[in-house]
């Protein structure tokens, strides 16, 4: 169902955009300076780990706003999640996920080349005015503490487990959350003490949540590749907004959203 | 045969005014202790609603019931007994019994209510099951019993409680024959032997002349005819007692409604 | 009764409400990976999961039978002012999406909640991340699944059998307890077999408000949801263990009972025949 409304606003767009090259607005209107160069028009679909949805959304509104023929689509949801979509068939143009290892199951499917377009760390999470008295790791294995991870088996888990491993902590969680975003709702909601989550989603969290950094030796960090899918409807859409993503302007808003970038 | 006055103070004495829409109910009902009142009437006259009326059913537009010097319910004073604790002894036209429980229940269950011991409750029970020719019955399920089983174990469940007045509702209506004289007669010696007041609803002018002392024709809500048995067949007062004196029973007109109890 | 055909007209539409409702869940039992079957499903996390399932949906059932039952006849044989709005009320769950149910009870009973933090200062009692609070989670959804199917079995009893066994002199209690309640209780137990099965399945509410732990909170629906990012076959084997379960719940308690509801709601015949 909602392929198909995609496709057809896919078609429209590129209809109303052919009938602006070729001039047929009647009345000769003025057309902006910034579209007169060709560029990606048509829709495309943007597939990304949920801790890119604040970047994409600033993506989209850069990409349309140079190419008004363009229709970026972003749908964040879980890297597995998105991968397994994809595998499955899918229509998609452009997968960015939070893992090597998943976007690994979609290359090996169905090919591709993957770039790294951000990297990122963990912090600790804690509530604003960290009313735990939060200092560092070893905090997360007191049981008096209300700690949530995510579980070990989501990419977000499995780098905690890494981070936890190295510094030799034991963490005592009270919940093993779905992915991070569940986690963080659970800090922001002040429902726990501490929680191991990306820096990009300290940063996401606003005022009601601060972070207590983790020492750069067990800061495992964890990359971002970005792949154009190779049955992608869109291929020059979609590599647009590969580009974006490591032009000056994307590097910006990645490192704004607290990503760091290769 | 001795008139009851109204506003004896040691029977039951009513003044029932139910109001539906237009319809209505206006009739004063007094009958002694140990004295058998029949209300007879058509379909729609007004009897199951005064029925209702007596057992706190329905509430009163205004008027009164009166039970032995208890005033169990005054419009005016807006005093208002609910059912339970007007110490009537109620069998209503549909019988209603509870449906899951048996015929020995069934009649236990007001003495039961009322904290009595299970085992002498349905020692009780069983004791007047037997005088209602029930004893093969005790144990069945109310709702495997026939008409006339279940009219008579309502009968014994009203009993069982030693009300202070008797309201039965058409208590006969689904017995055979042989069955009516045995119940009527049980019916009788317990009105006479505790000396209450019974108000007998009935189609059947054999049932009041078996039985009642007296007799209340209720027409379109209200008493048309008031008298012993004997007298109402001399001097029919409208065509409804007239057809009664000649058939010996009653007459449904097609199509009369059907009064619905307590709902 | 006799049987009647039915019109076309009727038939295909039910055949086809029926396909939507068995279809999917077909489709469940061919992606179910038999051979490895009893291994996944006797996997300890499975089993940990199924054991926290079986238990708080089995306490919330009770719960919901405490106070449920109490409320439907309180909807059903009362006229208390706004009764029509305590029945919306008690609608909300079904139409509110469970995860909003979950935020709401955080909103109540979490750390910061308009209660929770009180019972935090004062008891040092925190409900999130604990399996009570995977109940409340499921009782709030699974209740007014209870209290409807309970308020219409009790509206269907006939109530003059109630004023009748009322003017015997039995109170008002003696009733409902003796009168009103068993002739309810198909009803009742269907309900509650409708409930147990939705707080089997309950997710959201408990995923929001109780987390997701081995063992404390994670239920088989929560487990479920892991699965299907990490091991999808392991997935489908715990779905279709839930499904048998709650199928088995539903056919075992309300089949049995069903006879019994339209039993209790045909209306009593009339005895009383003209002689």
């Amino acid at each position: 169902m909602n392929g198909t409304t995609v496709r057809v606003r896919g078609a429209l767009a590129t209809l109303a955009a052919g009938c602006l090259a070729a001039g047929c607005a009647g009345g000769g209107a003025a057309v902006p300076a910034g579209s007169s160069s060709p560029g990606p028009t048509g829709t495309v679909v943007v597939l990304a780990a949920a801790s890119l949805t604040d970047v994409l959304a600033e993506v989209e509104t850069a990409l349309e706003a140079r190419h008004p023929g363009l229709d970026v689509r972003t749908s964040p949801a879980a890297s597995s999640t998105l991968a397994a979509q994809v595998v499955a068939g899918a229509q998609a143009d452009v997968l960015v996920t939070a893992s090597e290892a998943t976007t690994a199951t979609v290359t090996d499917a169905l090919g591709g080349e993957p770039v790294v377009v951000a990297r990122n760390t963990l912090q600790i999470a804690v509530p604003a005015g960290n009313p735990g008295g939060v200092t560092g790791l070893d905090d997360l294995a007191d049981p008096d503490l209300t700690v949530a991870l995510c579980d070990p088996s989501v990419p977000c888990g499995a780098v905690a487990a890494e981070v936890l491993a190295s510094a030799g902590v034991t963490a005592a969680p009270d919940t093993l959350e779905q992915d991070v975003r569940a986690v963080l709702t659970k800090v922001r909601l002040r429902e726990v003490d501490a929680a191991l989550v990306f820096r990009t989603d300290v940063l996401a969290g606003g005022d009601a949540v601060e972070g207590v950094a983790v020492p750069p030796e067990h800061a495992v960090a964890t990359a971002y590749p970005a792949l154009v899918l190779p049955d992608a409807p869109n291929p020059a859409a979609a590599r647009a907004v590969v580009d974006h993503l490591r032009s000056p302007a994307g590097v910006e808003a990645l490192r704004a959203a607290g990503f760091t970038t290769p | 045969m001795s008139r009851v006055a109204p506003g004896h103070g040691d029977g039951l004495d009513a003044h029932l005014v139910v109001e539906r829409g237009t319809w209505r109910l206006d009739v004063r009902l007094a009958v002694a202790p140990g004295r058998v009142l029949a209300v007879l009437g058509p379909n729609g006259g007004g009897k199951s609603t005064a029925v209702a009326a007596l057992a706190g059913l329905v509430p009163l537009r205004s008027g009164h019931v009166r039970l032995g010097g208890r005033t169990l319910t005054d419009a005016t004073s807006g005093v208002d007994l609910p059912p339970e604790r007007r110490g009537l002894g109620v069998v209503l036209q549909d019988v209603l019994l509870v449906p899951h429980l048996s015929a020995r229940e069934n009649v236990a269950f007001g003495r039961r209510a009322a904290g009595e011991r299970a085992r002498d409750a349905r020692r009780h029970a069983d004791a007047l099951l037997d005088d209602l020719g029930l004893t093969a019955h005790v144990r069945t399920r109310a709702d495997r019993l026939s008409g006339g089983q279940a009219q008579r174990v309502a009968l014994a469940r009203a009993l069982a409680v030693e009300p202070a007045a008797l309201v039965l509702d058409e208590p006969f209506a689904a017995l055979d024959a042989h069955a009516r004289a045995h119940v009527r007669a049980v019916a009788d010696r317990h009105v006479r032997t505790r000396a209450v007041p019974l108000v007998l609803v009935t189609h059947d002018l054999a049932d009041a002349r078996a039985l009642a002392d007296e007799v209340a024709v209720l027409e379109g809500g209200r008493v048309v005819q008031r008298g012993a048995p004997e007298d109402l067949v001399a001097a029919p007062a409208t065509a409804y007692v007239a057809g009664l004196a000649g058939a010996g029973h009653d007459e449904r007109p097609p199509g009369s409604p059907t009064p619905t109890v307590g709902t | 009764m006799t049987r009647r055909r039915a019109p076309v007209a009727l038939l295909a539409p039910a055949a086809l409400g029926l396909v939507l409702l068995v279809a999917p869940l077909l489709a469940l039992v061919v992606a179910t990976p038999w051979g490895d079957l009893a291994a996944r499903v006797l996997a300890p996390e499975v089993l940990d999961a199924l054991r926290l399932s079986l238990l708080t949906a089995g306490v919330s059932t009770a719960l919901c039978v405490l106070v449920g039952v109490p409320l439907a006849w309180v909807l059903a044989r009362t006229d208390l002012p706004g009764r029509a709005l305590v029945r919306a009320l008690v609608t909300v769950p079904l139409v509110l999406p469970p995860v909003v149910g979950g935020v709401a009870l955080l909103l109540l009973l979490g750390r910061q909640g308009l209660l929770g933090r009180h019972l935090d200062a004062w008891f040092g009692v925190t409900v999130p991340f604990t399996s009570a609070a995977v109940v409340l989670a499921q009782t709030f959804v699974a209740l007014p699944f209870l209290v409807l199917a309970v308020e219409g079995a009790i509206a269907g009893t006939d109530e003059r059998r109630e004023l009748a066994a009322a003017t015997l002199g039995a109170s008002r209690w003696y009733v409902t307890r003796r009168v009103t309640l068993p002739a309810a209780a198909p009803g009742i137990a269907a309900g509650a077999a409708l409930c147990f099965a939705r707080a089997l399945g309950e997710f959201g509410a408990t995923l929001t408000f109780a987390g997701s732990f081995p063992g404390t909170t994670r239920t088989m629906p929560l487990a479920v949801y892991l699965a299907l990012d990490t091991d999808p076959q392991a997935a489908v084997a715990m779905s279709l263990l839930l499904l048998v379960l709650s199928v088995a719940v539903l056919v075992a308690l309300r089949g049995r009972w069903v006879g019994g509801i339209t039993g209790a709601r045909t209306a009593p015949a009339r005895t009383t025949v003209p002689s």
